[in-house]
């Protein structure tokens, strides 16, 4: 079964722990750390499982106070690592961070 | 404001409103009746407080061990016992009297410290065994997470030091026996925290009780067989003492926290509250000042210092919990006088010994709002910290963002209320945890004694003091962020929180200083 | 203005969101020499996420890409893209080991074919090139005039070990590789900045480093530790006489103008194109810093 791993334990990071399940079994989700974050985090996880379309997997978030941005980030390299292909994405206007 | 004997459930009692918008049950199961917060000295004395207990003067105080000592005192089932917190996360007599009352089978207590620490988690089985029926007094750690889960029969009550220490002098909370540990004691009672293995410097949060309990126990590690003197404690209040191989673990007691942050954002932060007070009006020739022993005002301290030295300013007084930076500016000359009520250091320890310019002050001198003039209310300058803190400047330090008591208040009302300035430094979130927010899950504080925030992101002036606002606006290297854009900010930034589940039944009080209700913490989950 | 431009490990999510925080002029998302071989590939898309998705004040935003002599670096110019479309602060890449002016024809022509396919104007992405051998310093005028070259920076390190010496406390060695590129980019038209100063924790070395950079004339210093900031800053803020003498001549240069006068004189000197330039950017490093948000 395929394992790969993405991220770090420092402060304001995480560890993302995708593996390979049986054909058919879905998504397991396990969040360690995290506090109050528990459902932010969990739209976050299956809202990328979905974008980089992948079902049968066991993903594992170890949190250390991530923000949401570096959530995806970790989640994107995870995949990518997993033999997806990466998909940038963009949720702020340009014009919003053209006034900064 | 006296305790209910009857079991602490659910109160359907209707509610009041405390000023800062908190609702406040008029009776709570435990508590008994509330008088809700109306405002920061709206509560007056009024009369006379508790006196002495007289006793018959005698010679044979020292006794064999803990429990001679508590039946010597008369201590009873129901009754309440009190400690100080100057051994810190280092203490052992607090749990070793407590094992001590358990094997005599008194129970019912109401444990009345200055402060615990996560040494004392064995509470949490006194509790559990009926032991201990009520705290007064800060919790943290498992203890604080039993509470909050609601393991205790009746609340918890929370009080500041000047608040507690105006409790028991008004009468409000009566002590029966207060167990003082000495470093150092003589077989009269004179007790000195200066000396010893388990030295802690200032006894100053022991004072009051000393005082004013029904009997004084004092529990030592170094017995001298000579008179001790100076004493912080004299012969006049002790009671009882008893010898123990030890009262506690150095290494718990000399505070590790007494370190400048080497974390460039708090630095930053500091650094940032430090040019906010050198911008104030506060900052001339007999500027006194209290900062604590946290990582941000630690280093505030420090870059006090470089800016007294570049101005010529020297300063009267430093204040409150006193560390090796406050000693630096005494012996430099930058301060005149420090008047210690906890010595959270080493060279604190060593100043407090032997400088008369550094003076031990009780929680009483330290912070009473009834009495004729607490230390507090000389101060120009504060700078504190916070779990939470609101759109209305309103603080929390005694709830953890997962809502479980986390801290005690400490000397946070008093110094802010006392304060001509009062700074709170802390970062915009910890972690993804936010400490700005809307509305403080537990108001310790109320926004109307809180000058300024200090974040990473600036300074946040609170709008009642327009005339600041004015003279920090274009100061070099100082940037200004309204509430509200920092409120956007703080949420833009950690997103979402889940919300905290809770009941309604309350777990613990938090008073004002003058024993005014200020809010209520209540039960967390389903 | 690039008094400060720091240095922000590409993968260390604290550094990256909250560097911006210390207020230096520029920052420098770094996925070069700070981030591990195994992590180039989390460290880009990190950097990618972040740059896209956070304000980062006035600071002028940079990412130091891999070398050209690696097999990262095309993918980091796609990072970059990707992050600039959405954030239109993002237009300089940090090219180290600038090594001739064909490298920079190979990335002039790698950054339009980006430019084309993200729909940018020509031209968007400027480069500041590192020159990290003698070779590249000798080349240093050629690669100043080379197509979006807007800075040269002396390596520190790397360039130490081609000039087969080590670095030393008072740098001794980079003395004249300093002046040489100094000449070499004003006479190009460029910015000159210095190398970080690697002991983050001896401030006065720092004081005194960036005093002498300012004197031979650089525009500013790389930085790797937040604490380094303010010391450069102040020796980079003119003193209040320099900053009155500048008014004056700013004052008398438009009194002049209004009265239809030639040259005029302010203290016994007169006032010529050189000393007005030098009164502006004297008064521009004053104004930056105050009129920060």
């Amino acid at each position: 079964m395929k394992k790969v791993m993405a991220g770090t334990p420092e402060s304001m990071d995480c560890v993302i722990v995708v593996e390979e399940r049986p054909r058919g079994s879905g998504v397991s989700l396990t969040i360690s750390g995290g506090e109050r974050f528990r459902a932010a985090i969990t739209d976050t996880v299956m809202g990328m499982l979905e974008r980089f379309g992948l079902t049968d997997v066991d993903v594992h978030v170890q949190d250390n106070g991530a923000r949401d941005v570096v959530l995806s980030a970790r989640l994107e390299a995870a995949f990518v690592r997993y033999g997806k292909d990466p998909v940038p994405c963009a949720r702020l206007c340009p014009e919003r961070l053209q006034e900064a | 404001m006296s305790a209910n004997d009857s079991p602490c459930s659910v109160s359907p009692a209707s509610c009041s409103t405390s000023s800062p918008g908190r609702k406040i049950p008029l009776h709570i199961d435990g508590y008994g009746a509330t008088v809700p917060y109306r405002g920061v000295a709206t509560r007056k004395p009024e009369g006379y407080g508790r006196g002495r207990r007289l006793r018959q003067s005698g010679r044979g105080k020292l006794l064999a061990g803990i429990e001679d000592a508590l039946s010597a005192s008369g201590l009873r089932s129901g009754m309440t016992i009190s400690f100080h917190h100057h051994l810190r996360n280092g203490d052992h007599v607090v749990n070793a009297v407590l094992d001590a009352c358990a094997r005599m089978g008194i129970e019912g207590l109401t444990l009345f410290p200055t402060a615990l620490f996560e040494v004392h988690e064995p509470l949490v089985e006194h509790i559990r065994r009926g032991v201990v029926r009520r705290i007064m007094g800060s919790i943290n750690g498992a203890l604080g997470r039993m509470i909050s889960a609601g393991e205790m029969e009746v609340p918890v009550v929370l009080r500041s030091h000047g608040g507690r220490s105006r409790a028991i002098i008004s009468g409000e909370a009566p002590i029966d026996v207060a167990f003082i540990a000495a470093p150092t004691a003589d077989r009269y009672g004179n007790l000195s925290g200066c000396f010893g293995r388990s030295a802690c410097g200032s006894l100053g949060y022991a004072h009051t009780d000393a005082l004013f309990a029904d009997c004084v126990v004092a529990l030592t590690d170094n017995l001298r067989p000579h008179l001790v003197a100076p004493a912080s404690i004299p012969q006049i209040y002790t009671d009882f003492v008893v010898e123990l191989p030890d009262i506690g673990d150095p290494k718990g007691i000399v505070s590790g926290s007494t370190a400048v942050t080497r974390d460039p954002l708090r630095l930053l932060i500091a650094r940032y509250a430090a040019r906010v007070i050198e911008t104030s009006p506060c900052f001339r020739n007999g500027l006194s000042f209290q900062t604590g022993a946290g990582g941000i005002p630690l280093a505030v301290t420090s870059f006090m210092k470089e800016a007294m030295l570049r101005r010529g300013i020297q300063g009267d007084f430093g204040l409150g919990g006193i560390t090796g930076y406050f000693v630096e500016l005494l012996k430099e000359g930058l301060l005149r006088r420090l008047l210690d009520v906890q010595s959270f250091d080493a060279a604190a320890i060593e100043s407090l010994s032997g400088s008369p310019a550094h003076v031990e002050i009780s929680a009483d001198w330290y912070a009473n709002p009834w009495n004729a003039g607490a230390a507090v209310n000389m101060l120009d300058v504060v700078v504190l910290g916070a779990t939470e803190i609101d759109r209305n400047f309103n603080v929390n330090v005694n709830t953890e963002a997962d809502g479980s008591l986390l801290h005690g208040i400490g000397g946070h009302q008093d110094t802010a209320a006392g304060a001509g300035l009062t700074i709170i430094a802390q970062p915009l979130l910890r972690g993804r945890i936010p400490c700005l927010v809307e509305s403080v899950h537990c108001v310790t504080t109320p926004g109307e004694v809180v000058d300024v925030l200090v974040t990473e992101y600036g300074v946040t002036i609170n709008p009642r003091c327009p005339d600041l606002l004015e003279q920090v606006k274009g100061v070099r290297d100082l940037p200004l962020v309204s509430m509200d854009e920092l409120i956007d900010k703080a949420s833009e930034l950690s997103g979402t929180m889940d919300p905290l589940e809770q009941q309604d039944r309350v777990v613990a009080v938090v008073e004002w200083r003058d024993g005014s209700v200020l809010d209520v913490v209540r039960q967390l989950g389903r | 203005m690039r008094r400060t431009m720091m240095y922000l490990p590409g993968n260390n999510p604290n550094m990256l969101q909250r560097g911006y925080l210390f207020r230096p002029d520029g920052l420098i998302f770094d996925l070069e020499d700070s981030v591990p071989m195994n992590q180039k590939d989390a460290a880009r898309i990190l950097v990618r996420e972040i740059v896209s998705h956070q304000n980062f004040g006035h600071c002028e935003l940079t990412v130091r890409i891999n070398g050209m002599d690696t097999e990262f670096w095309r993918d980091d110019l796609e990072a970059v893209a990707a992050a600039a479309a959405v954030n239109l602060r993002v237009d300089g890449i940090r090219l180290p080991k600038a090594e001739s002016p064909a490298m920079l024809s190979l990335l002039d022509e790698a950054l339009s074919e980006t430019e084309a396919k993200y729909g940018f104007e020509q031209g968007r992405f400027r480069v500041f090139c590192l020159l990290e051998s003698a070779a590249a310093v000798w080349r240093a005028y050629d690669i100043a005039t080379s197509p979006r070259v807007t800075g040269l920076t002396p390596g520190g390190e790397d360039l130490a070990a081609d000039l087969r010496t080590s670095r030393s406390p008072d740098e001794v060695e980079l003395d004249w590789i300093r002046r040489m590129i100094l000449v070499a980019g004003r006479a190009a038209g460029v910015d000159v900045l210095d190398a970080a100063y690697p002991l983050v924790h001896d401030l006065e070395g720092l004081r005194k480093q960036t005093a002498y950079i300012r004197q031979l004339g650089f525009d500013g210093k790389s930085v790797l530790h937040p604490g380094q900031i303010s010391v450069i800053h102040e020796v980079y803020t003119p003193s209040e006489s320099e900053i009155h003498k500048s008014l004056r001549v700013i004052q008398a240069e438009e009194e002049a103008v209004r009265r239809g006068q030639g040259a005029v004189a302010v203290d016994g000197r007169m006032v010529d194109a050189a000393v007005i330039k030098r009164a502006r950017y004297l008064l521009n490093l004053a104004a930056g810093d105050e009129a920060r948000p």
